[in-house]
């Protein structure tokens, strides 16, 4: 998906709601491997979006909208775990660099992204898609989750890790094949 | 490649909130590794918003408040939003106007909490919204659905038979199985089963059984005894000589029996084989074929990485051995059991009696020993931990009623209080059975056989269960002519 501030068909630049809309899980996803806790992704996700529809104004076309709304992002994380009295990201400044520049890299595919994503859940097993649901929906824990499907909570962690890289692989293949 | 178990631990735990130090240090050293690490965490990141965004589904009625209570400006500013989105087609339009999305909430929700101007109000909305429709425009544009498997078929519908009509198998059993299809059917070449709900069991023409459990979908293959495994999981059984040789493929390797019983579990992540008794050989891509004996399981990964490994040491799939069947004990009280007064359900040891799961329980041969057949198939009881009566020394009763003679096993633990009524009543049969609390927790219990058990009601285990969990005793209840 092209991550350029035109939309060719209409000759005008996208708006705010445009480009939130084609970058909306990517910029979760960095969210997410920076504060992996649901309700502080949350959190910062809604920071996030408050001070982009404010500075909107600010934003500087010629540069790709994922690389602005990343540093919004970067920026609200930093100020999430500063106010919590954490430090302030979790991992080096390096590896935030590294990570910025992929996530921007990888919003080029966002909406075949989600397409894959779907058909890939559709090829889960009733048991996997089971667990995704009291995990993502109803936000269990592993001990909990575990009491439901009637397992060991060794078992419901390993088995979570592997249903996210299996999805990982399943979505890889999806767009590879869309090349 | 596929990530070593170490770091998918660590990745497991970190996106379950572990950011210690410890955790965070060690993901970022696996993620300075490799390039290509960075980009597999990153993908990991995205899916698991999506699938936070995707299972958070909001009913209408949350949407509706949220709405409403925007103001009327806003409102109509994001009524303007629609009217004025280039949308890609009628579709797009459409679906962006269905206010189903969690985006929607979550946009609604920004509002509620920030106070945000109402311009922000509009953007947000309208972004939720072309979210939405976005996703749902892809859905409709490409045909989305279509390309995600069906979820059901019925029977005989076209395609579903090859040409050649060749009888290689039989519909022998089945469990509370959706399918349209009866006991005694012929299945033919080609035929593909997509079992849906409940158990079946097909025998092939050699005679090698297998038992299906639902979600599962199998294809018949044309040697009289080799079925595909598209997904789901299943148990072979190859008792006879001719059935041996019976063969199972699947996307990731073939499983070819060599005389014995084993399961099967095949799914997105790759593929799960455990033998119970006997040997398989597992063929995964160019590898040579792995033999797999009692006790061991095989996993194959979705890149025909093969490991064969001791089920002492790994969580494996739960599996059932014998097709399921109505209960044997109509009811199972406890006698004098303060809060336990009320019944407890029967559980039938067919569910992954190799690997049975009650809570943080599991059941399981101990090392070196298979389970006992004549226990294949029977209802589990588990005694209670009563603390008052505990301190108490008030003795429980478990009551057991039966329709027809059984035979009741009792699996004795260790530390388990038994003042004289176990050597009344039972005899002891020499085999021991290991019982899982966690997995490396493990208490051989004593196998006892109870002497005799008539039709009708009868108290089979007395208990003051001085020692709490670690007393309780598990019943295992078989039709008396199992033995």
């Amino acid at each position: 998906m092209d991550d350029s501030h035109h939309n060719p068909a209409q000759k005008r630049p996208l708006t705010f709601a445009e480009q939130w809309a084609k970058a909306h899980h990517t910029l979760g996803g960095f969210v997410r491997v920076h504060a992996p806790e649901p309700a502080l992704a949350e959190d910062i996700m809604q920071d996030v979006a408050r001070q982009a529809t404010e500075n909107f104004e600010q934003y500087d076309p010629a540069r790709p909208f994922s690389a602005w709304i990343v540093g919004i992002a970067r920026q609200r994380i930093a100020d999430a775990y500063r106010e919590r009295g954490r430090r302030p990201m979790i991992f080096s400044s390096e590896i935030v660099d590294s990570l910025s520049s992929t996530f921007v890299e990888m919003q080029q595919a966002h909406d075949e992204r989600i397409d894959g994503l779907r058909v890939c859940m559709g090829k889960l097993s009733e048991r996997h898609r089971r667990v995704i649901e009291l995990r993502y929906a109803r936000q269990l824990s592993s001990e909990q989750i575990a009491e439901k499907v009637g397992c060991s909570t060794r078992a419901v962690t390993s088995m979570q890790q592997r249903i996210r890289e299996a999805l990982r692989k399943c979505v890889s293949q999806y767009l590879e094949a869309r090349r | 490649m596929s990530i070593p178990q170490p770091i998918q631990d660590l990745l497991q735990a970190y996106f379950e909130g572990d950011t210690s130090s410890e955790t965070s240090k060690a993901i970022e050293a696996w993620l300075k590794e490799d390039p290509t690490n960075l980009r597999r965490f990153a993908e990991y990141g995205i899916i698991e918003d999506m699938l936070f965004s995707e299972q958070q589904s909001i009913d209408s009625e949350a949407v509706h408040t949220v709405i409403t209570e925007l103001e009327p400006s806003s409102n109509l500013a994001f009524v303007d939003m629609l009217e004025q989105q280039p949308f890609a087609s009628e579709n797009q339009a459409q679906a962006a106007k269905q206010i189903t999305s969690r985006e929607l909430l979550s946009a609604g929700s920004y509002v509620l909490r920030h106070s945000l101007t109402p311009r922000a109000i509009a953007i947000l909305v309208a972004a939720a919204t072309l979210l939405l429709g976005a996703v749902l425009a892809i859905v409709f544009l490409t045909g989305g659905p279509d390309e995600i498997e069906p979820i059901a078929k019925a029977p005989g519908t076209v395609g579903e038979q090859s040409d050649v009509k060749m009888v290689v198998a039989t519909l022998t059993g089945e469990h509370d199985a959706i399918w349209g299809r009866r006991p005694g059917e012929d299945l033919f070449v080609g035929q593909r089963l997509e079992l849906m709900e409940g158990f079946a069991e097909i025998t092939t023409r050699r005679g090698a059984v297998a038992i299906l459990e639902a979600p599962t979908t199998i294809e018949l293959l044309d040697n009289n005894n080799a079925v595909y495994l598209h997904a789901g999981k299943l148990v072979g059984l190859c008792h006879t000589k001719p059935s041996k040789g019976f063969v199972v493929k699947t996307d990731q390797a073939d499983i070819t029996d060599l005389g014995t019983e084993f399961g099967v579990t095949a799914g997105l992540d790759g593929l799960e084989s455990t033998v119970f008794t006997g040997e398989i050989a597992v063929k995964a891509g160019l590898e040579p074929a792995k033999v797999v004996r009692q006790h061991q399981t095989a996993r194959v990964s979705v890149e025909n990485e093969s490991t064969v490994l001791a089920v002492d040491d790994v969580l494996i799939e739960g599996y059932t051995r014998r097709m399921p069947r109505p209960p044997l004990v109509r009811t199972a009280r406890v006698v004098n059991g303060g809060k336990h007064q009320a019944s407890i359900d029967p559980q039938g040891f067919y569910e992954q009696a190799l690997l049975y799961s009650d809570r943080d329980y599991r059941l399981m041969p101990s090392p070196g020993q298979t389970l006992p057949e004549a226990m294949l198939g029977g209802d589990i009881v588990k005694m209670p931990v009563d603390l008052i009566r505990q301190r108490t020394g008030d003795v429980i009763e478990v009551e057991l009623t039966t329709d027809q003679p059984v035979t009741v096993y009792l699996l004795r633990p260790p530390n388990a209080t038994t003042d004289g009524w176990l050597e009344r009543d039972y005899v002891n049969t020499g085999m021991t059975f290991g019982i899982y609390s966690q997995l490396r927790n493990q208490r051989i219990c004593e196998v006892w056989q109870r002497k005799s058990t008539a039709a009708g009601t009868t108290t089979v285990a007395w208990d003051v269960n001085r020692r709490g969990g670690d007393g309780m005793y598990t019943l295992v209840v078989t039709p008396a002519d199992n033995e």
